[in-house]
């Protein structure tokens, strides 16, 4: 990692030095700092506030990945509760939406998995014949041209994103559905512009390189 | 990858430039080329598939509140008052619990077999097989097994 932050500084030396100078950002003298030191010392009405701010993003991070108005609705009450009940954890080393974001996508990831064990216990209570019958269905619906492929383009990519860590997960969602530059993403996390770099080089390759295995082809799974 | 397309490869993947030292080494090297190309592909999958904005339905902050009171209700916990010390005293009697019912459990346990009920072990005078208070159907058995056992050794005795 350092010897490649190496190369990052020297390839761009002029981006590098402006790095380190920017990148530091204190999140405890911010004005949010101020609302998060609020809602610490119980204040409701800035809990609101919170809410009110953050309610459509950390809905819309939820409704991208699972795309069931329901579960988001659910989730992302969960999402709040769980902020609510630990905001006096936070540190104030990443800016509070890093931190929600965070606990957003991880909550998705846990209704995933959990969603994932029920079916299978779920499954394994049918019966050889069943699970049988179950399984041509499943191989003559598979024959069939996909229905959706955005569908199973995004399923190819939560299950791609499941293989890297919370960190890398959180940034790379950051960077490619939030739109953040690496700038942003910099002051935000409280990491310089070229570890962000660095990190999401690093997450990019993993992606590729998992995306070609599942294609099993080592052609690329996501060229039309 | 190498190092003029990492440099700029978050900008160029947002759709930046021109670099002409990118666009230098693209042209000689066919694996950035490649590896470039299916970054570009993965980050527009990623845009397409999960970049929305939705909007959750009014009262969203009420049923916030709603939920954070469910979940703040006291747990079963907070009966030991919900500090570490409490939960690990909780802890630690229940194991004790577990292991002094363990205890008595087995030293309740019958620490003999019961005895076989063929004549030959009887015979053999095996005191560890004989059965204290047995049901009386037993009972009767060794008893004559035991006179039948006396009879014939005091005969033996007397011829």
């Amino acid at each position: 990692m350092s010897s490649l932050t190496g190369v990052l500084t020297t390839t761009l030396p002029v981006i590098g030095e402006a790095t380190q100078a920017k990148t530091r950002v204190d999140h405890r003298t911010s004005e949010e700092a101020n609302l998060v030191r609020r809602v610490q010392a119980k204040d409701e009405m800035a809990f609101k506030e919170i809410v009110e701010r953050y309610q459509t993003k950390v809905f819309s991070i939820i409704y991208g990945i699972l795309r069931n108005h329901n579960d988001a609705e659910d989730i992302a009450q969960q999402v709040f509760a769980k902020i609510y009940f630990s905001i006096g954890n936070f540190d104030f080393r990443s800016s509070l939406l890093t931190w929600i974001y965070k606990i957003t996508v991880n909550e998705c990831y846990d209704y995933l998995r959990k969603k994932r064990v029920r079916k299978l216990v779920y499954e394994s209570d049918f019966s050889e014949e069943d699970s049988l019958q179950m399984e041509n269905s499943q191989t003559a619906q598979d024959l069939k041209a996909p229905i959706d492929e955005t569908l199973e383009q995004r399923d190819l990519l939560l299950k791609l994103l499941s293989k890297i860590s919370e960190e890398d997960r959180s940034l790379m969602l950051m960077k490619e559905v939030e739109g953040r530059s690496v700038e942003e993403l910099a002051e935000m996390t409280g990491m310089n512009e070229n570890t962000i770099k660095v990190k999401l080089f690093r997450t990019r390759q993993k992606l590729v390189k998992a995306a070609q295995r599942l294609g099993k082809g080592g052609s690329n799974p996501f060229s039309s | 990858m190498h190092d003029p397309v990492i440099g700029r490869l978050e900008e160029y993947l947002d759709g930046g430039g021109p670099y002409p030292e990118v666009e230098e080494h693209l042209k000689q090297c066919a694996e950035c080329r490649d590896e470039l190309s299916a970054m570009q592909s993965q980050s527009a999958a990623f845009r397409k598939a999960f970049r929305v904005e939705v909007e959750p339905n009014a009262g969203f902050y009420a049923r916030v509140m709603n939920r954070i009171e469910t979940q703040a209700k006291p747990s079963v916990w907070s009966l030991f008052g919900e500090s570490m010390f409490a939960k690990r005293l909780a802890y630690a009697s229940a194991t004790f619990l577990l292991v002094a019912s363990a205890v008595f459990v087995s030293s309740t346990q019958p620490d003999r077999p019961l005895a076989s009920n063929d004549p030959e072990s009887i015979l053999a005078g095996d005191e560890r097989y004989t059965p204290v208070n047995m049901d009386s159907e037993r009972d009767r058995d060794v008893v004559l097994v035991n006179l039948a056992t006396y009879s014939s050794s005091t005969s033996q005795e007397y011829q």
